[in-house]
């Protein structure tokens, strides 16, 4: 989420003077970064918000858009909208960017200037950085033809109510959306709220898939490859081809693996079933792992670094390795890496037969 | 008809994507924003919320009387 020092200065500044501040939670722009992914349940929502604060030690209260996303669909999708509503409910101000410099320009003529002028960089927030414990690259991903846009996916609850420990994303690529025939990419996600792990000890992931009549998809199951290291929490991917369209009915899926807590205090089999619609779902976000750059090179884990999902790494987004070379890929000289510098610079780590994080 | 809506969702989604590009040389995309949301002057739609602890709350009701600030977010 970008600005958050910025927004919080204005609250400290125009809190004073009766403006009220919120932020609203709401679906992942750029799911699997950070492998934060989209929540099936309020409850989730409001564990992301828990996360939302203690990660970016937000003092300005959150609220969260319903499960349904409405407000998000009410404005258009938008992702970082910003409004100002005054004491009638009427909007008298609205960006579908949060801008907060002009924001303050904004309250200034509303309700008058502030008192002081709090800086950014005079808010002092506690952030602290999300906790990923179990290792991470070891499985690679699949690489996808281009770019893969989300399809609606309905997690089927059953009466047990297991937490979906994990997620499942579902994607096609524009030769099916275009002609279809083409590809469909199923990934099944760890969702770190759970801070759950793969067992590899235990029996891979497993799924099925029940195709309606009209379409075909091959293979129609698949299990995760068996892997040497004892515990990993990449995502379990897979790029299936499809052919069919105008089916009158949804895909079936269903997946069994084992949840294992990384505590170690559980390890449980889990079985769980979605239906997978074939229409694009315009709320679910683009994840920055896929859409020509693959999870499984180098691109895609780069923007895993990207944590407030500008499309660029900043310095202090940079893994630690990166830093000290930063100035040098940097080739522009703006202060942060965008995508073709690092498209550039693994151009030249794969040259050198490098290409590793 | 589905075809059709295939179609139409397939350019709306590549618009997006351009959109995302032009994003990447510092504009950011607008259109569908500009289209849905509240204008200037219109009543803020009266959709339900939650506090942070789960609790449904109506927003005409939040941020009636006073100004109100607010802005979308998440984690990434």
């Amino acid at each position: 989420m970008r600005n958050v020092s910025s927004l919080e200065a204005l609250k400290v500044d125009y809190a004073p003077r009766g403006v009220r501040f919120y932020y609203v939670y709401k679906a992942l722009a750029h799911p699997e970064t950070n492998d934060y992914v989209n929540v099936f349940t309020l409850e989730e929502r409001l564990l992301h918000i828990a996360e939302a604060e203690r990660t970016l030690g937000t003092h300005i209260p959150w609220l969260a858009d319903n499960i349904s996303n409405d407000l998000k669909r009410a404005l258009g999708g938008a992702q970082n909208a910003e409004l100002v509503i005054d004491p009638e409910g009427r909007v008298v101000r609205r960006r579908a960017w949060s801008d907060p410099e002009t924001l303050r320009e904004d309250l200034a003529a509303l309700v008058g200037a502030s008192e002081k002028t709090t800086r950014a960089r005079d808010v002092e927030l506690k952030t602290e950085p999300p906790e990923r414990p179990i290792p991470r690259g070891i499985v690679p991903g699949v690489e996808v033809p281009g770019p893969m846009q989300a399809l609606r996916i309905e997690p089927v609850v059953d009466d047990e109510k297991h937490p979906f420990y994990v997620k499942l994303r579902a994607e096609a690529d524009e030769a099916y959306l275009d002609s279809g025939n083409g590809k469909l990419y199923v990934g099944f996600h760890l969702d770190p709220l759970y801070r759950v792990h793969w067992n590899n000890l235990a029996k891979p992931l497993e799924f099925e898939l029940r195709a309606p009549e009209g379409l075909r998809i091959s293979p129609l199951s698949g299990r995760a490859p068996k892997i040497e290291e004892p515990a990993d929490a990449d995502p379990r991917e897979f790029l299936l081809d499809i052919r069919g369209d105008d089916p009158n009915s949804p895909i079936e899926l269903t997946v069994r693996y084992f949840a294992c807590d990384n505590a170690n205090t559980f390890c449980v089999p889990v079985t769980q079933n979605y239906l997978v619609h074939l229409e694009i779902d315009p709320l679910a976000g683009r994840s920055r792992a896929r859409g020509g750059m693959g999870r499984g090179g180098s691109m895609g884990r780069l923007m895993r670094f990207d944590t407030d999902g500008d499309g660029r790494i900043s310095r202090n987004e940079a893994p630690e390795r990166m830093r000290s070379d930063f100035a040098r890929i940097d080739t522009n000289g703006d202060g942060s890496l965008d995508a073709d510098e690092l498209q550039a610079m693994a151009g030249r780590m794969r040259g050198r037969g490098r290409d590793r994080e | 008809m589905k075809r059709i809506f295939w179609v139409l969702m397939s350019i709306i989604a590549l618009v997006s994507a351009g959109s995302a590009t032009a994003q990447r040389r510092g504009e950011r995309p607008t259109a569908r924003f500009d289209a849905a949301a509240p204008q200037v002057g219109e009543v803020l739609p009266d959709l339900v919320i939650h506090d942070r602890t789960g609790k449904p709350l109506r927003l005409q009701e939040l941020t009636r009387d006073h100004y109100t600030v607010l802005v979308l977010g998440c984690l990434t």
